[in-house]
């Protein structure tokens, strides 16, 4: 084992798709819409009765209202944490919760939450960083495939 | 040619009337690899202070502000394929913006070689 810095332990978790909590999911997240529903057991989804159950249940169910995504920015700008989403006719469909630049993708990458219709690969959706909008194209994670131990 | 310096670890280098900008050793290091820089329209007029260009590291953005009040008559455009350059040689081929000087005596407000080194002692 080496030591490493955190900025190095944030790209190499971002390029592995891995969320951060405190940034893409927090106590308001639900896992179906984190795309992290494999954490619910089969004997939960068939009993129910746990924490957040209603809401989990339903969104296995039904599909979530908004899902988390990768997204490859076009070009080489970072695109941050808090950056607007947004479809092609410039409305509103999302957050950016985490990004930066991905030294193994050598450009930048991001994850955020779309409005689930927006959430499929290959879509394309405008970042809004300063004061202009730069195109993405929604991806499937891991952006760098894994090679840890599962 | 005289080599002038911010408390933000700016650099405003002088011959004539034209200014080069761009930021020092101790700001390259800090930032640690810089992956983007977004650089102004030529031709545009900034006021000392003035948000010049954003400068972006695998670590974070950070604002350039314009060390001095001027138009800007050049940008570095290698830094849009190449800016590690920026961490290579911040003071020489990283360079951001060259501006026109419209009021030199806004020179006299900033650090001379010494004193910022002095001031590097203060924040290090």
């Amino acid at each position: 084992m080496k030591l490493a810095g955190l900025g190095a332990r944030d790209s190499l978790r971002l390029e592995a798709g891995l969320p951060l909590y405190g940034h893409d999911i927090n106590q308001e997240t639900s896992p179906v819409e984190a795309g992290l529903a494999w954490s619910i057991g089969r004997r939960r989804r068939e009993t129910g009765g746990f924490p957040g159950a209603i809401r989990i249940l339903s969104e296995i169910a039904d599909g979530p209202i908004r899902r988390r995504v990768g997204i490859l920015p076009e070009g080489r700008m970072p695109v941050r944490e808090g950056a607007d989403i947004l479809d092609e006719a410039g409305e509103l469909v999302g957050k950016v919760t985490s990004g930066g630049f991905g030294p193994s993708v050598g450009g930048p990458v991001a994850m955020g939450y779309v409005v689930a219709e927006f959430a499929k690969p290959g879509t394309v959706l405008g970042l809004s960083v300063r004061d202009r909008v730069v195109p993405g194209r929604v991806v499937r994670m891991p952006f760098v495939p894994h090679h840890y131990h599962r | 040619m005289a080599i002038r310096y911010t408390r933000d670890h700016e650099y405003v280098s002088v011959e004539g009337d034209t200014g080069t900008v761009g930021i020092t050793e101790y700001a390259q290091t800090q930032l640690g690899d810089v992956v983007f820089v977004e650089l102004p329209a030529v031709g545009r007029t900034l006021s000392k202070g003035d948000e010049a260009a954003v400068v972006e590291s695998v670590k974070a953005a950070s604002e350039v502000f314009c060390p001095v009040s001027g138009e800007v008559v050049s940008v570095n455009t290698e830094l849009e394929e190449a800016p590690g350059t920026v961490n290579e040689d911040p003071a020489g081929r990283g360079w951001f913006l060259k501006v026109k000087l419209s009021d030199p005596s806004e020179l006299d407000g900033l650090m001379s070689e010494a004193q910022y080194a002095e001031y590097l002692g203060t924040v290090g």
